[in-house]
């Protein structure tokens, strides 16, 4: 029954999107919807399942492959981490599904088709790939759906392929996580060779019963790191998500916020135990979070578009998750079993999951009232639209962390964790504990500003005119007053989890036995969160709605732009190589293909010279023959 | 079943020859029949081979043929050639049925029947002049298909076209001579042409010298067909110039009898010879890769593209090959047959848009054709996802073998792990080029002036569904494939192929 | 039996003078004379060598009286002397149609065919 459960929930998905594409515009739409209810019934089943019956360590899905003396066995598992996950990508999933028949509806203009059966088809396409990643009991099937998942996540931010930046993001995102994908390549070949294996259970009892040489496991966890760090857009292969928000806005909130990024975190915590033998890895990992924790933290401050702002702010509470599950190795092993010091990195993932995708969407929905995405346009919704207000009110402060929400919890149980690990007295732990509480006061402060800007506002909604670039096709290009039902259900859908959440925490399962939170912190970080929103709300009193205009103009210039770091890649990396290009084009035509080009004047030359030695005269000749003679014989004398 | 494998040999031969008698509507219209019944034989015997197991060879036939040189005419099919031989006859099949709506010509359908018969008798070859010979009797009528009905719109015209065609002949017949070469010594050392008696010695009764030499030779010479680095000029303009029945057949087939004959005969007969040679291959097969990819980051016609691509790809396989590892061994056959899949279905879309656009240059297709031309626009993006190595499509799995098998070489020496990165590396120029593939011609505003142009019919759609099929499940279920050449790398790798 | 010094040194002798006959003259029919010359040097190696036993050289030291009953020697002479009766027939009917055509019989006078030849063509007019 769990393995039916888990299996249907890759395969509805799957099949919804074959079906979806062949079956054409009529039935898209009901495919998409209906393949995401379907996954989300089959995720619900099976986490109740688990509970019940137990977690099933292998089911056999995509037969094995054997190859030398290894056997890949491509089969899936089923537990409560699964489980959990699966819920959330599928209520998720369910939400933007049924969200996007009313944000993509219709044809679209000429200019800018809506191309809604590819959209859905591609969506259900990520669900499912997701769910591979998920489910996945052997990291080589966890690595098709991880690029599947790269692929889908390609295909939606280009999706506006009208416009130049939406390629360019699209290009670049994918790109980027593949940079850090030929680490997870990589780190599969080292663990084929050196381990004999890529099933995780295995890996993780090999790892821990010393099975494996340390090397190994050191550089397999390092290389892992790297895809981990390009799929969850961690310090420095971050430049990709910021741009990504080119996509349409339900995609972000799905791929670029709830699901997609924050799979490179599960990764790491189905492999904590393996991970937790070389804590080299992870104090690596724990820097990365640490940076792009305050780094993100501080760019979001400075954003002038909503969706970019909130894109920081995925990257920085990545990081949180990311963080959570590096300082595993300092902390103590409570219950024995490893994966519970995961515990709070999963809670944050789960939470923010919730209230990340309550934000996009209600982004998405502000964004169809104003046709813009420039917080510049924006202000004044709580006068005009007093119910999404309030469900991006409180989206921002699940992202601030303000009791009870539920960001709250999952977030002060990371400082906990940090906390924990702190007290153990290693550098690691500080490290993570003193960005994590410097960004809560930062998250506190961008969540306050957007709040400013967008819902309080002096002036009612004015519709950006006349504006090209508006970002879904309408009739008229002035935004609509109206926010169609099917858009502003998934919002209450999602506002459910984003304030209930902490209830989880007072019966948890088994997977979050790990989470504790310290008092203590908890009251720290509530009221640095609280202080922060206060001051960035306050702003308006001020004079201005952006606290933001309050930074000096550069350093808010290099906030804005996240530090160059864009450009600085783009010297060290984009333009070596296609100057590398341009050589190589220039040496395959006037080297390599030279030599072939030049046999047909060499021989031309070499017959040129070769007959002036055909005098004409005979007796000339006859030299040659007494040459040709004297040394044959000469050789023969030699040689015998 | 001994009358299986002549039968598959003969028939695509007697087709082509009967072919060019008969009227041509009716002409092509045999074509496909003939190479259906080719098709249906090629099953037959991977399922008959399949039934007694892949391990060992199987359905052998031997009759002396010229007996004063020794030469048999020794057929037989193992885990090796079986993949190799359903791939050339479902390929055979989908092009003649190409061939009946576009250009039918009864003579081109005849040249695609001959290349069939040598590609599947080079497959099924088990002696070394029997194998010279097939691989040759492949180069004539490929000589023919770009000589007659290649493309003389490019700038040039016929100079280029005949340029193209000689460029493939004399660089194959260059190759083909070294090998000759190669071949000579061994039987000179061995006193033996029969492949599966010399496959048994495993280059006993050859010095090491010997082998070198011979495997330097051998090498050399099949890696002119593969292509390897930095003899691969002849295919971008062979590939240009072609028409599509031609670029499919040459990416899809005759690129795939190099390798084969790496994998037949240089790894098994010249195990030692091949492992001092192997350094060289392993670097000149990643060279390869990062070369093609990087000049493919800035070439601009979209056939050429994909021949420099199918350079790159060609790269696992040699690596594989240059590993000499079980795994390398079996990702470098599995990398053959995916890129057969995919370079014949990228050469079918391909084709399909220069017939409609006139030009394979990137700014003259391009942009937007995922609005212009939806289901040629998909297909175009399969085959493109498919060539950067996505997990889930078939091109993936031997690239993730191949590099496998470098990582835990032996014969490559302290050379074994660059190699490996360096090709991973390659996987990520993949995904550059393509992606700016599909930047400039899939994604984008279509232009005004390229409106109305006829989207796939049904026929080309029928011809490639095939591919996209194959592209997709190769990519999800690899245990089927995998497991026919899992046992058979075994015999052929010295020591059974166990690593140290 | 003679010494074998005295055939070899005529062998010699004979080859040297058909060698400088074909270097050094420039008539036609002395060159082939010089060749004729050269044949027969040949022919004189061939019979004396057929005279040795078997083992030549060597065999002799062991004084084994063994013949190759198909006296190779004589046979290649024969066949030798055929070819150069058809040689200098050929020959010599060349060196006739020369002088009827050009009325000289010296060969630096005809070199057409030859690269460096001033009045070359690449077709004949």
């Amino acid at each position: 029954m769990t393995e039916s459960a888990a299996i249907l929930s890759i395969v509805l998905p799957a099949a919804s999107a074959m079906l979806g594409l062949l079956m054409g515009r009529d039935w898209a739409r009901d495919w998409a919807v209906l393949g995401s209810l379907g996954a989300l019934v089959a995720a619900i089943a099976e986490l109740v399942l688990v509970g019940t019956d137990g977690p099933v360590t292998a089911f056999g899905f995509l037969g094995r492959a054997q190859l030398g003396g290894t056997t890949i066995d491509l089969a899936l598992r089923s537990d409560q981490l699964s489980a959990a996950v699966a819920v959330l990508v599928a209520l998720v999933a369910f939400c933007v599904q049924i969200y996007s028949t009313a944000y993509l509806a219709g044809e679209g203009t000429p200019d800018a088709p809506t191309r809604y059966p590819a959209y859905a088809a591609t969506v259900s396409l990520f669900t499912a790939a997701m769910m591979l990643v998920v489910h996945s009991a052997d990291l080589v099937l966890l690595l098709i759906g991880w690029e599947v998942m790269g692929l889908a996540s390609y295909l939606l931010v280009g999706h506006h392929s009208e416009r130049a930046s939406a390629r360019a993001a699209a290009a670049k995102a994918f790109l980027v996580t593949r940079v850090g994908d030929i680490g997870v390549v990589l780190a599969v070949v080292v663990l084929i060779a050196g381990a004999g294996t890529t099933s995780i259970s295995d890996l993780n009892r090999a790892a821990t019963e010393n099975e494996i040489g340390h090397g190994t496991v050191l550089t397999a966890g390092l290389l892992l790191l790297a895809g981990v760090v390009g799929k969850s857009a961690q310090f420095p292969l971050h430049i990709w998500l910021p741009d990504a928000m080119e996509g349409p806005t339900p995609v972000s909130a799905l791929i670029h916020a709830a699901t997609m990024v924050a799979a490179g975190v599960f990764l790491m915590a189905r492999l904590l135990p393996l991970y937790l033998t070389v804590p080299g890895a992870l104090q690596t990992g724990a820097v990365l979070a640490s940076i792009s924790m305050v780094g993100a933290a501080l760019a979001a401050l400075a954003q002038t578009d909503l969706k970019r702002l909130l894109a920081y702010s995925t990257i920085s509470q990545v990081a949180y998750m990311l963080g959570a599950v590096c300082v595993a190795s300092d902390r103590e092993l409570g219950s024995g079993d490893p994966t519970a010091l995961a515990a709070p990195g999963v809670l944050h993932l789960l939470s923010h999951g919730a209230f990340k995708a309550l934000l996009f969407l209600a982004a998405g929905c502000i964004v169809h009232i104003v046709g813009s995405t420039a917080l510049a346009d924006m202000g004044g919704l709580w006068r005009t639209h007093r119910s999404l207000a309030v469900l991006f009110g409180i989206g921002l402060l699940g992202l601030a962390g303000i009791p009870p929400f539920g960001g709250f919890w999952s977030k002060e149980a990371v400082l906990s964790a940090a906390d924990e690990a702190a007290h153990a007295g290693t550098w690691v732990g500080w490290t993570v504990l003193v960005a994590g509480v410097l960004t809560i006061v930062l998250t506190g402060l961008y969540a306050g500003r957007a709040w400013a800007i967008v819902a309080m506002g002096r002036d009612p909604v004015l519709p950006a005119v006349g504006d090209a670039e508006t970002e879904e096709p309408h009739e008229n290009p002035h935004g609509h007053s109206q926010v169609p039902v099917a858009m502003m259900l998934p919002l209450y859908l999602l506002a459910i989890p984003t304030v209930a959440f902490g209830l989880v925490l007072l019966t948890p399962f088994d997977l979050l036995h790990g989470v504790e939170i310290q008092p203590g912190t908890a009251i720290t970080g509530a009221l640095l969160a609280l202080s922060g929103v206060g001051w960035a709300v306050s702003a308006p009193r001020l004079g201005t709605p952006d606290i933001a205009v309050a930074l000096p103009v550069r350093a808010r210039a290099l906030l804005e732009n996240a530090f160059y770091f864009d450009a600085v890649i783009r010297a060290l990396v984009v333009r070596p190589v296609l100057g590398l290009a341009r050589t190589v084009q220039m040496l395959e035509r006037d080297v390599v293909d030279a030599y072939v080009r030049a046999v047909r004047p060499t021989t031309e030359i070499a017959g040129t010279v070769l007959r002036r030695t055909q005098t004409g005269l005979a007796t000339g000749y006859a030299v040659w023959v007494l040459v040709g003679a004297v040394v044959l014989t000469v050789a023969g004398m030699v040689l015998v | 079943m001994s009358w299986l494998l002549p039968a598959l040999v003969l028939v695509p031969f007697a087709g082509a020859l009967v072919l060019p008698g008969l009227p041509d509507r009716f002409a092509v219209r045999a074509g496909v029949g003939v190479a259906l019944v080719t098709l249906a034989l090629a099953v037959l015997a991977t399922y008959e081979t399949g039934t007694t197991g892949f391990g060992r060879m199987q359905l052998e036939v031997r009759t002396d043929w010229v007996p004063a040189l020794g030469l048999q005419a020794h057929l037989g099919m193992d885990g090796v050639s079986a993949p190799l031989v359903l791939l050339t006859g479902l390929l055979s099949v989908l092009v003649c049925l190409y061939l009946t709506r576009v250009g039918p010509d009864r003579n081109l359908v005849a040249c695609v029947l001959a290349v069939t018969g040598g590609s599947l008798a080079t497959f099924t070859a088990l002696d070394l002049l029997l194998f010279f010979i097939a691989f040759e009797t492949v180069l004539i009528p490929m000589w023919l298909v770009i000589r007659i009905w290649g493309d003389t719109t490019q700038p040039g015209g016929t100079a280029t076209r005949n340029d193209a065609a000689s460029r493939f002949v004399l660089y194959t017949a260059t190759g083909s001579a070294l090998m000759l070469l190669g071949i000579i010594l061994v039987i000179a050392r061995t006193g033996t042409s029969d492949l599966t008696e010399l496959i048994e010695r495993g280059g006993a009764g050859m010095s090491v010298t010997t082998q070198t030499v011979a495997a330097g030779l051998i090498v050399l010479g099949l890696a002119v067909k593969t292509p390897m680095w930095p003899l691969h000029t002849w295919l971008p303009p062979a590939h240009t110039i072609a028409p599509t029945a031609g670029s499919v057949l040459l990416a899809g087939i005759l690129l795939k009898l190099g390798t084969y004959g790496l994998v037949r005969v240089a790894v098994p007969v010249l195990p030692a010879g091949l492992q001092n040679v192997a350094p060289w291959l392993g670097g000149f097969a990643v060279v390869g890769i990062v070369w093609a990819g990087l000049a493919c980051l800035t070439e601009r016609d979209l056939k050429r593209l994909v021949a420099l691509s199918s350079v790159a790809h060609m790269g696992f396989v040699l690596l594989g090959v240059a590993s000499m590892t079980p795994t390398g061994l079996q990702g470098a056959l599995y990398a053959n047959i995916a890129h057969g899949v995919v370079s014949a279905l990228l050469f079918f879309v391909v084709g399909a848009l220069k017939d409609r656009h006139h030009s394979a240059d990137l700014s003259v297709l391009g942009p937007g054709l995922r609005d212009r031309l939806p289901r040629l626009g998909w297909l175009l993006t399969l085959g493109a996802v498919a060539g950067l190595g996505l997990p889930g499509l078939a091109v993936f799995w031997g690239e993730l073998l191949a590099i496998a098998g470098a990582w835990q070489s032996s014969a490559l020496g302290a050379l074994d792990r660059p190699y490996a990165v360096i090709a991973a590396v390659g996987t990520a120029i993949a995904a550059a080029y393509w992606l700016r593939v599909l930047r400039l011609i899939w994604q984008g505003t279509p232009p005004a002036d390229q409106a109305g142009l006829p989207d796939a019919t049904h026929h080309e759609t029928v011809v490639v569904l095939p591919l996209v099929v194959a592209t997709v499940v190769l990519g999800l279920l690899p245990g089927p494939l995998l497991s026919t050449t899992a046992g058979v790398v075994r015999l052929l790798l010295p020591g059974g192929g166990v690593v140290p | 039996m003679i010494h074998l010094l005295g055939p070899a040194v005529l062998a010699a002798a004979l080859a040297g003078i058909g060698v400088y006959g074909i270097l050094a003259r420039r008539n036609a029919v002395l060159v082939l004379i010089g060749a004729e010359l050269l044949l027969n040097a040949a022919n004189v190696l061939l019979v004396t060598a057929s005279a040795l036993p078997a083992g030549g050289l060597a065999g002799l030291e062991h004084s084994q009286t063994y013949h190759d009953p198909l006296i190779p020697g004589q046979v290649m002479t024969i066949f030798v002397i055929t070819v150069a009766a058809a040689e200098i027939g050929l020959g010599l009917a060349i060196v006739l149609l020369l002088f009827r055509a050009r009325g000289t019989v010296e060969l630096t006078a005809v070199r057409e065919l030859g690269e460096a030849s001033p009045r070359h063509t690449e077709t004949p007019s």
